[in-house]
């Protein structure tokens, strides 16, 4: 049965904020951020420079309550599955930088305790913590996204936790964690945990792709955490499936720019390289690849913003934002496979950008949400 | 210190822009329109003059249709206090902009207008010399460096060959240059507040002034496109048809 709702459609008008946003963090991402791409990339993170530009968007800021020093304004999904598409136009890895800590800021905004959000929530406004290892996947990456292989023994005021997290972006440069674990009733809750907790590992993991968001392995052996470390204290229970779910559209937000990133390149190589005395792209068998890309990445953007925008209205969005991460996860793939295979030999090498989103497009098929909103 | 900065909607600086079917003018449908470069910079030398103490307001103001207020609001999120909209449906040239802009000042009476060296649409460099002729104020263009010395400004000015300095009076108009500073991003927290501030919208039919073009549009064509090159085989061969082709060296 179709469910389309003609009581809710959905409108792609952007607000003149909405607008104002994109053009800046575009522009923003094309001259600020690709171009460190490689260099980021290098050297596994951003340069405290080019951090602190990041940091001068006031994003995160821009979404904590007044009462913790904030600008309350709560970002909508639209804007934000806005803000992370146009970010990831320029780098995908870079974006993440930006991406995971404003996850953060909102999970803990919505969902912590009094208590947690007078700790934590200052410190993100004034950016003197900035990133958080956030750990929504799992380590056997192919487990159910909505349950954790980390467990949660909840016994009064303790909680022990034992398992692994992988792939936690930026989890070598942050103090706190937030973990995701099941309890013994399999309910999924988030967990603060610090660092130099005891029973805490940290595991370096070098990717094929996202170098420039290092993602580490976090290890938990017998890991004694208070009860008031739980997410929204000891008897909250979050609801996981709708984190996981926001979290996928942003994913598929972030894969979204970068698959523009590729077309927008595409489009000018193959109409202006030169084989056999025309352009390639007279060539139908680059035309219909080229095509194929274009229509991928229009539908890709009407399932992410069709997603976003019943997740706004308050409706039911766990379906359509698994069909969107579905859908990004295959496409997006496809899309950078066919970025390099449209440049040849060319787009084998590292003078062009599109081996670099190709491999970082891959992540988008492995990780299950986690670094998105 | 009031500051008012004239800025202008144009056509986005990435989009290839082509001429009407007609070559009746540019084709501006469906085209991403954005702030004028030089008017980013002149907007952002203004906010930092405000932000170092010496300007206390700026305001920013641009003539045009309905849609320039979206440049407005980019003004304002970049750190202007308000913007003047003066709406006109037809679109101007520089001398009925410079009146127009003359009586906003006028009402004003800023100490210091800064404004963009030349819009990147129609390239034409004149707004500002000719705002400032009709104010009968000093006037100092292509600005490179700016500072404010009690009732009069120290401009370094980008010429032909080096740079120069001068002094000018306030109030003046200063036209800026590339390397004047560079533009910051707007801020998140900004753009929303952006909304909020105040944008007067005054239509130029109330201002008495004439607006009638003094030119017209013949028509608009694409620059002939560049032969492919060639590639030579030695030396010889180019300097052979570099006399005898291309006749550029003999």
């Amino acid at each position: 049965m179709q469910d389309y709702n003609t009581d809710h459609p959905f409108d792609l008008t952007l607000s003149e904020e909405q607008q104002m946003t994109w053009d800046m963090l575009r522009k923003f991402a094309e001259t600020e951020l690709r171009p460190h791409a490689r260099q980021v990339e290098e050297d596994g993170g951003p340069s405290n420079e080019l951090l602190e530009k990041i940091k001068s968007l006031d994003l995160i800021p821009l979404i904590i309550p007044e009462a913790y020093g904030g600008m309350g304004l709560e970002q909508d999904s639209v804007s934000n599955a806005l803000a992370l598409e146009a970010l990831a136009y320029g780098d995908l890895s870079l974006s993440m930088s930006v991406s995971v800590p404003l996850l953060v800021a909102q999970i803990i905004s919505e969902h912590g305790s009094e208590e947690q959000k007078g700790e934590l929530l200052p410190k993100l406004v004034n950016g003197s913590i900035f990133h958080v290892g956030l750990g929504i996947n799992n380590s056997l990456l192919s487990t159910d996204p909505y349950q954790s292989d980390v467990t949660a023994e909840e016994n009064g005021k303790e909680i022990i936790l034992n398992g692994s997290k992988t792939g936690v972006a930026f989890a070598n440069q942050a103090n706190t964690f937030l973990i995701s674990a099941s309890n013994e009733s399999d309910e999924c809750n988030l967990y603060f945990i610090n660092k130099d907790q005891e029973g805490v590992t940290l595991e370096d993991k070098d990717f094929m792709g996202l170098k420039g968001a290092p993602l580490s392995q976090i290890n938990l052996s017998n890991c004694k955490i208070n009860a008031s470390q739980k997410l929204g204290g000891h008897n909250y229970s979050i609801n996981y499936e709708a984190l996981v779910d926001s979290s996928r559209i942003g994913m598929s937000a972030l894969a979204l720019g970068v698959c523009q990133a590729v077309l927008d390149y595409v489009v000018p190589y193959t109409n202006e390289r030169v084989a056999f005395d025309e352009p390639i792209s007279n060539r139908q068998s680059v035309a219909f690849m080229v095509a194929d890309m274009a229509i991928e990445t229009e539908a890709l953007r009407l399932m992410i913003y069709k997603s976003a925008a019943l997740k706004d209205l308050g409706e039911d969005f766990h379906k359509q934002a698994s069909l969107t991460y579905r859908f990004a996860a295959h496409h997006a793939m496809k899309i950078g496979t066919d970025g390099v295979q449209l440049l040849g030999g060319h787009g084998f090498t590292h003078e062009h950008p599109v081996e670099l989103w190709y491999r970082n497009l891959r992540a988008i098929g492995i990780f299950e949400g986690g670094a998105g909103v | 210190m009031k500051i008012v900065v004239p800025i202008k909607r144009v056509v986005d600086y990435n989009v290839k822009v082509r001429p009407l079917g007609d070559q009746s003018d540019v084709d501006l449908n469906n085209v991403k329109m954005a702030m004028n470069p030089f008017c980013e910079i002149a907007i952002e030398e203004a906010v930092r003059l405000k932000e170092a103490g010496t300007a206390t307001e700026v305001i920013a103001v641009t003539v045009g249709k309905s849609d320039s207020q979206e440049q407005l609001r980019t003004a304002l999120a970049l750190g202007a206090d308000r913007a003047i909209l003066v709406e006109s449906d037809s679109l101007l040239e520089p001398l009925a902009i410079a009146k127009a802009l003359s009586k906003v000042i006028e009402a004003e009476s800023p100490q210091l207008v800064i404004l963009g060296k030349q819009a990147i649409d129609g390239d034409n460099n004149q707004t500002g010399q000719m705002l400032a002729a009709l104010l009968n104020y000093g006037q100092a263009t292509f600005a490179s460096e700016i500072s404010i010395d009690g009732d009069s400004a120290s401009v370094t000015r980008e010429i032909d060959g080096g740079l120069q300095t001068i002094k000018v009076s306030l109030p003046a108009i200063i036209t800026t240059d590339l390397r004047l500073n560079e533009p910051r991003y707007a801020s998140l927290p900004n753009i929303m507040k952006a909304k909020k501030k105040e944008l007067d919208v005054q239509p130029i039919d109330a201002m008495g002034i004439d607006t009638a073009p003094r030119m017209e549009l013949l028509s608009v064509e694409l620059p002939a496109a560049r032969q492919e090159g060639i590639k030579v085989e030695s030396v010889e061969e180019l300097v052979g048809k570099l006399k005898n082709e291309a006749k550029v060296i003999s």
